[in-house]
């Protein structure tokens, strides 16, 4: 690659990533609550 | 975590990876656009995985309010998936808006114009936090009700979504997949959007089943508290009762 546009190539797979990361980090953090919530 | 639940997260890392493999290093560049098109592999499974969940939300909330007084049990399962698939809409069409504008930004040189699809677009994202904020912040027995009938009313702008591209002339591109006679990609590059949009949807169930599982469970907390306290109720008016 080494054309027009790959910076935003890049750039669109990394936020693409980063946002599913950062939503799973706040369900795991929910999932921790839940967890210690008695039955 | 259950057993199945880590082998889904498993097999779905892998199909990701591949996706990740064959979009960038497998499939051809497009004629026209060069390397940037690649940014489509990533974009259009944000929209299947913002379409699946809406509807899964809508569905819910029709449940919902369907055997809410009926049903308590299922009403509750069906309230919390309906939390865990907004949510997960929520993530899926923000990251379609920030791909697109990417893209946007390198083939047009803008990074937004509001023309009817994106508007209509960012309009729907707003509908769906106005529906979070709506339940994390209301109170109230009728918090619920209210949630499900927003989202019955926001899911109305999804087919317009849709149809924006076809029904209206805009600056984002006609439909690539079910558009005009002659529309769609070469068939080259088929496998990257298979892969993305298997790998993506895989791991939009398994976050969106983490959520439920976690909304469900403090759903139940919250009613087996309020119920208590409803138990501890009737002994002190009898106490009030007899002292009078």
């Amino acid at each position: 690659m080494g054309d027009m546009g790959q910076r935003h190539l890049v750039l669109a797979y990394a936020a693409t990533i980063v946002i599913h990361l950062a939503y799973l980090g706040y369900v795991a953090v929910k999932w921790r609550a839940a967890k210690s919530v008695p039955k | 975590m259950k057993l199945w639940r880590w082998l889904w997260l498993l097999v779905t890392l892998g199909v990701l990876v591949e996706g990740f493999h064959v979009a960038l290093f497998v499939v051809p560049p497009d004629s026209a656009q060069g390397n940037v098109q690649r940014i489509f592999y990533y974009h259009i499974p944000s929209w299947a995985g913002m379409g699946l969940f809406f509807a899964i939300n809508l569905g819910c909330s029709l449940v919902y309010l369907a055997v809410r007084n009926r049903n308590h049990g299922l009403a509750m399962k069906a309230d919390s998936l309906a939390v865990a698939s907004a949510e997960m809409g929520v993530v899926f069409c923000f990251i379609g808006l920030v791909t697109g504008s990417l893209w946007g930004r390198a083939v047009w040189g803008i990074w937004w114009t509001w023309d009817a699809r994106l508007t209509s677009t960012l309009v729907l994202w707003l509908i769906y936090v106005a529906y979070l904020l709506l339940r994390r912040f209301a109170a109230g027995p009728q918090m619920r009700t209210l949630a499900a009938v927003m989202a019955i009313f926001g899911y109305l702008d999804v087919p317009l979504v849709y149809m924006s591209t076809r029904w209206w002339r805009t600056q984002h591109p006609a439909p690539v997949f079910g558009g005009a006679p002659g529309s769609g990609i070469d068939p080259s590059m088929m496998p990257a959007v298979w892969w993305n949009l298997a790998g993506w949807l895989m791991w939009g169930i398994f976050v969106a089943s983490l959520r439920y599982v976690s909304e469900y469970r403090t759903q139940k907390a919250e009613q087996a508290e309020a119920l208590k306290s409803l138990e501890f109720a009737p002994g002190q008016t009898q106490m009030a009762g007899g002292r009078s």
